[in-house]
């Protein structure tokens, strides 16, 4: 038989097999398929009204969380407080960089440079790259690039698909020269990473063919804290495994902390979907900066936030959380009720580390939860809510870089908040 | 509690009836048949859920189309894969098709799984991909080409 006669009658079995959503499916949470995990998004609306009633009392949480710490022993030194700087700049003053089909430029800087891409792996030959000194004003640079977020001393990028060797890494001090960069370890496992506290140099030299596991599944995070590199990775039978090196050459195992290999596990029974753990390093769990390491999970009760100084120990602080993320679940109800109260990325926030403290944003690809708060702490303990006014627009993408935090939105362009802490 | 408009409901309810299919089987050749399902129903429900802004956008099919493979990006296993083919169905469909066109590269994939399988035409495949109609027929000659490469063509 021809091969385009096969290749219809297989066009004919795929819709036999995967057929048509009806509008109710889509729509109604109480209908659908039982191997889906697709949130039933209008349900959400009763919990955003919630979500909002908590928004308005959040200063009343606050201060309960404050008056919790009052009488704890260990309390910390009071944070210094942060000046926040609100800037905007319109679609129309961000020319081509908001010309894309979704807002979703990624940011990065070095501490001079802001450096925005469109981040889109599928069309990796027309991925675009914009630098900027101050964040108001872009200018296009060069073209194909997919800059490594997570990294400081200059900027790392990769040419070519995640997933498609061969890929090709290129360095660069101002966002806009770009030289070949070789790293001791294979490229394309390379660009899978998720960084967090390392320099491009570290990057380089950093070998990672030794790993405990003889069968790495995925690469996972390696982040930096203190002189010391952790790694978490999955491997071949998808449970998470973890180990530290110090010379970013030989690698130890350690045992992984109870709440990461639950939260992190494909095997684990709360694991909702192979997406939702996979998401779970890509969007944020670590986050490394100013001394220590934070780790932000989720379940159907609500966030929960880690502390450690080497990566390994961890400390629930979960309390310094404010009272939404604290008590809002991630996950869960707005899922078909055959999911279960199964854990999801979805509603979860992620940390990323800061010139000055950390922020902690909703996950956003693309479900940006309306009315999801976006954080910032000095120190990891105290987090404040960014301006309800960025934080709540529509359909706001956010990402921390230097020292601003940038909400994309598709209504109101780009909103800035530089953060300088106070003397 | 929230009520949704009706309107609401019959405007989208036409969006469905006119491209439902065409975003799944759209999502299926770029993804793979239970990937690209799966993150068609979720663009969906995106769609649903920012209805007052998608009906608004000049394609929003093509938006859609971008939203669930952003969305496929995060998907686990990574590799694309098509279903296998029954056991009744062999004498009819060479049992390695399913592999040779995950193999495709995606364009390729694209092109020839949304034309040859799907029988849409080399204008509406150029239009999803934002391509010109002479791209599209090169990556699905190409796509041809090596698929009769891997499993041969009995009956060329």
């Amino acid at each position: 038989m021809s091969l385009e006669k096969q290749l219809a009658d297989y066009g004919r079995l795929h819709e036999d097999l995967f057929g048509p959503f009806s509008v109710e499916e889509i729509t109604d949470p109480t209908v659908g398929d039982s191997n889906s995990v697709t949130p039933r998004l209008k349900m959400r609306r009763p919990a955003l009204i919630l979500a909002a009633i908590v928004a308005v009392l959040l200063p009343i949480g606050g201060m309960s969380v404050w008056m919790d710490r009052a009488d704890d022993s260990a309390v910390l030194d009071p944070p210094t407080t942060e000046s926040i700087t609100w800037s905007d700049v319109s679609k129309d003053q961000l020319g081509s960089l908001a010309r894309g089909p979704l807002p979703l430029p990624s940011v990065v800087s070095n501490g001079d440079v802001y450096l925005a891409s469109d981040r889109s792996d599928d069309d990796y030959e027309e991925r675009q790259t914009w630098t900027s000194t101050d964040g108001m004003t872009w200018e296009q640079a060069e073209n194909g690039l997919q800059p490594v977020s997570g990294l400081s001393g200059g900027f790392l990028a990769y040419r070519g698909h995640i997933d498609v060797p061969p890929v090709q890494f290129l360095r660069s001090d101002d966002g806009r020269t770009w030289t070949a960069a070789t790293p001791s370890t294979d490229p394309t496992r390379l660009a899978s990473i998720t960084w967090s506290g390392l320099s491009v140099d570290e990057v380089l030299r950093l070998r990672l063919a030794r790993l405990p596991s003889s069968h790495v599944h995925e690469a996972g995070t390696v982040f930096k804290v203190g002189s010391r590199f952790v790694t978490y990775y999955w491997n071949s039978v998808e449970t998470v495994e973890a180990a530290v090196s110090s010379d970013g050459e030989t690698w130890e195992p350690v045992d992984v902390p109870e709440f990461l290999a639950e939260w992190l596990d494909f095997s684990s029974p709360r694991a909702l979907s192979d997406r939702d753990i996979s998401q779970r390093l890509w969007s944020g769990t670590f986050s490394a900066g100013h001394g220590k390491v934070l780790a932000v999970t989720s379940d159907s009760e609500g966030h929960h936030l880690w502390e450690s100084t080497d990566g390994i120990t961890w400390n629930e602080i979960s309390a310094t959380l404010p009272a939404a993320l604290r008590s809002h679940p991630a996950t869960s109800k707005e899922f078909r009720d055959l999911a279960g109260a199964a854990p999801s990325i979805y509603g979860s926030h992620r940390l990323t580390a800061m010139d000055s403290g950390w922020t902690l944003a909703p996950w956003h690809y693309p479900f940006a939860p309306e009315g999801s708060g976006t954080y910032h702490s000095l120190d990891g303990m105290i987090w404040n809510q960014l301006s309800p006014e960025a934080a709540t627009a529509s359909q706001a993408v956010v990402h921390t870089a230097g020292n601003k935090v940038f909400f994309f939105s598709s209504d109101q362009g780009l909103q800035i908040a530089t953060i300088n802490p106070e003397s | 509690m929230t009520v949704t408009a009706s309107s609401d409901v019959e405007s989208f309810t036409r969006f469905m009836v006119a491209n439902e299919t065409r975003l799944r089987q759209a999502l299926m050749a770029r993804c793979g048949s239970q990937v690209g399902r799966e993150v068609a129903q979720d663009a969906l429900a995106y769609g649903w859920e920012h209805w007052e802004r998608v009906r608004e956008l000049d394609n929003p099919v093509g938006y859609l189309y971008k939203v669930g493979r952003n969305l496929s990006r995060h998907r686990r296993p990574r590799l694309v894969m098509f279903v296998e083919v029954p056991y009744d169905r062999t004498p009819d469909i060479e049992p390695a098709l399913p592999r040779a066109l995950a193999a495709l590269s995606a364009r390729q994939r694209t092109a020839v799984v949304l034309v040859h399988c799907f029988q849409w035409t080399l204008s509406e495949v150029a239009g999803l991909m934002g391509i010109s109609k002479t791209a599209v027929q090169n990556h699905s000659e190409r796509g041809m080409a090596s698929l009769k490469r891997q499993i041969g063509d009995v009956g060329s």
